[in-house]
């Protein structure tokens, strides 16, 4: 049996953390991990920046709080670059998930936040799901 | 037992050139990443990586991972390679992707992780992230 749990955010600078606590319509979901689970095991995720200044990042997610068991763990997401699109430049979409293997501590809330490492992109941000077991 | 997860990145601006990752985001540089205690394994790695766009050109970026956390030695692994006909967009990008590896690892030793670009000009930057599966 699974759970899963969807938080987004977003933000407009680099370097500066962006926690993930809402979920659209749903202004504060429960971030405690439930009852009977004991790990997560996947991560589905989407990150995006509009590019309205140039350069490049790599985007973080960390997974915290006394929910996280073994201490605070990082993962890449992805990466973004360019310069400033002009009127004929594409634009960019995302979705990635990665299997993982991290021990939760069951009623203990996690905390979760994106970190664009690198350049200032413009408007950026993201959706992340973890997937309990 | 779970893994454990470390990651740091870098940008690159110059081609050819071997740059230490030390630094995570709005955290700064952090403390050289070590082999978590009772991990012996360098499972998997996960990798990203994009570039600016700032050069008319191709290249490709890879990582180094060396330290005596890895007592089988330095290894290197591909990440991406771009490029484009004309400055101004398109916009670079890349989800992560896990790379399995199985490196014997040395708990409490440290793993050096190296970003690296190379290609037929400088590309302008490459920022390339990494996070390593200690199991």
């Amino acid at each position: 049996m699974t759970r899963t749990l969807t938080v987004e955010g977003e933000g407009s600078d680099d370097d500066v953390v962006i926690p993930l606590t809402t979920a659209g319509s749903k202004t504060a979901p429960s971030r405690d991990v439930p009852s009977g689970m004991t790990k997560i095991v996947r991560i589905i995720a989407g990150v995006s920046a509009d590019l309205v200044a140039a350069g490049s990042a790599v985007v973080f997610l960390r997974l915290g709080g006394t929910g996280v068991r073994g201490g605070e763990q990082t993962v890449v997401l992805g990466a973004i670059g360019g310069q400033i699109p002009d009127d004929d430049s594409s634009g960019m979409e995302s979705h990635l998930s990665l299997d993982v293997d991290i021990d939760v501590q069951q009623a203990d809330q996690i905390d979760l936040e994106l970190d664009f490492a690198g350049d200032d992109l413009g408007e950026h941000g993201g959706v992340v799901t973890i997937i309990f077991a | 037992m779970g893994k454990q997860y470390r990651s740091t990145s870098v940008e690159v601006t110059d081609a050819n050139s071997k740059t230490q990752m030390t630094t995570q985001g709005s955290k700064g540089t952090i403390t050289p990443i070590k082999v978590p205690a009772g991990k012996k394994t360098l499972e998997s790695v996960f990798i990203a990586a994009a570039g600016n766009n700032a050069t008319l050109g191709q290249a490709h970026a890879f990582i180094r991972l060396e330290g005596d956390g890895l007592p089988g030695g330095p290894e290197t692994l591909a990440v991406t390679a771009i490029g484009a006909t004309k400055i101004v967009g398109p916009i670079h990008h890349m989800d992560a992707v896990e790379e399995p590896l199985g490196l014997v690892a040395t708990p409490g030793n440290e793993v050096e992780v190296y970003g690296e670009i190379a290609g037929t000009v400088d590309p302008g930057q490459i920022s390339i992230g990494v996070t390593l599966v200690f199991v």
